[in-house]
């Protein structure tokens, strides 16, 4: 593993971070997750609110690893996961994650006919 | 700007509402000026909108620097337009969208009909017949595709790049964005507009226009009176 800086772009907000990259795979401190996704390591699956994504039972390793006394966390891997698209530098000290849209819930109002556009403002989602 | 604050004058009585927004990589700087024109004294230098653009804007118009709005709703040209009704569905998907003829020397799409569709919907709502039956939206509606996907990760580098100050960094992976998503215009453009295209992209917009040789340069609308 080579410890780099990295920078993940991560639903438009960039975090700056410690990580470690291998083999195209950039692994970051399971700490730091919440911190550059919102998403959060917890016993059923990787989570943001109630939206939960299980990891593969048989393939845990694949992203959760213990080294040097720290947990890391493969972020590439569950990107893969989620079919969600990575751009990323040679370096892999930059990488842009998008939203795999497929997958993303439907859940977006951007405009409607007939809302006060002081209430558009306080209902306008955007599904990610 | 002036086309569309027309449209919202005219029909905003009658539970309509318009949302623009400015698909600008470089923000305020060049979509503020179309935004705040009725501020601008007319001495205002060349770039700035002509007379005739600065009016006053009482929409909902924002910028959205991110390109958001494009990759939600797989908008690849300007200007583009998608409506959405009272239950925040899709009920006409995303189409060029002009709502006057100063540029229709250029493009050759008229107006009227697309002005003619949006009164028709403002008035009779979901039993306009310019609203799309679910069916035929899931028809209309093209499927995910991985590399378009990909595409918008790589601009959204390039333009990460290019905000940090990186831009010959930024330049391969707007290339990338748009070998795996040609059909976007967007990409093509937003990346010449942020440096000399001639010499990072070896070519220019016109240039490519003038490539389509004959070929639409706009998909073709489905409206009354246009060819498909």
């Amino acid at each position: 593993m080579i410890q780099i800086r990295s920078t993940v772009i991560y639903d438009d907000v960039a975090t700056e971070l410690s990580a470690q990259s291998q083999a195209g795979q950039l692994w970051i401190e399971s700490g730091d997750l919440s911190r550059a996704t919102r998403f959060e390591l917890k016993p059923r699956g990787v989570c943001r609110g109630e939206l939960c994504y299980p990891l593969p039972p048989s393939r845990q390793s694949e992203f959760v690893q213990e080294q040097s006394g720290k947990s890391w966390f493969n972020l590439t891997a569950f990107a893969r996961l989620m079919s969600q698209p990575v751009a990323h530098d040679a370096a892999h000290s930059r990488l842009v994650f998008r939203s795999a849209l497929r997958s993303a819930p439907a859940i977006v109002l951007i405009a409607s006919a007939g809302l006060h556009p002081s209430r558009y403002r306080r209902e306008t989602a955007f599904a990610l | 700007m002036p086309g569309w604050q027309a449209i919202y004058e005219e029909l905003k009585d009658k539970n309509f509402e318009i949302i623009t927004v400015a698909e600008d990589t470089r923000g305020v700087q060049d979509a503020g000026p179309w935004m705040t024109a009725a501020m601008l004294p007319m001495s205002a230098p060349v770039r700035s909108p002509a007379p005739a653009e600065r009016i006053r804007l009482t929409h909902t118009a924002l910028i959205d620097q991110e390109h958001l709005i494009s990759r939600l709703y797989n908008m690849v040209n300007v200007p583009t337009a998608v409506w959405i009704n009272e239950q925040g569905r899709i009920v006409r998907p995303n189409e060029t969208a002009y709502v006057d003829d100063r540029l229709k020397h250029i493009h050759g799409l008229e107006s009227a009909p697309y002005i003619a569709a949006l009164r028709d919907w403002a008035e009779r709502g979901s039993q306009s017949a310019y609203v799309f039956s679910e069916e035929r939206l899931r028809e209309s509606l093209a499927p995910q595709n991985p590399d378009w996907s990909l595409a918008a990760a790589e601009f959204g580098l390039g333009e990460y790049l290019y905000r940090t100050g990186r831009l010959p960094e930024a330049i391969s992976h707007f290339k990338e964005a748009q070998r795996l998503n040609p059909e976007s215009w967007n990409y093509k453009r937003q990346a010449w507009l942020l440096s000399d295209s001639q010499r990072d992209y070896g070519t220019t917009f016109r240039e490519e226009v003038a490539k389509l040789n004959g070929k639409r340069y706009y998909p073709p609308r489905d409206l009354p009176g246009e060819m498909a």
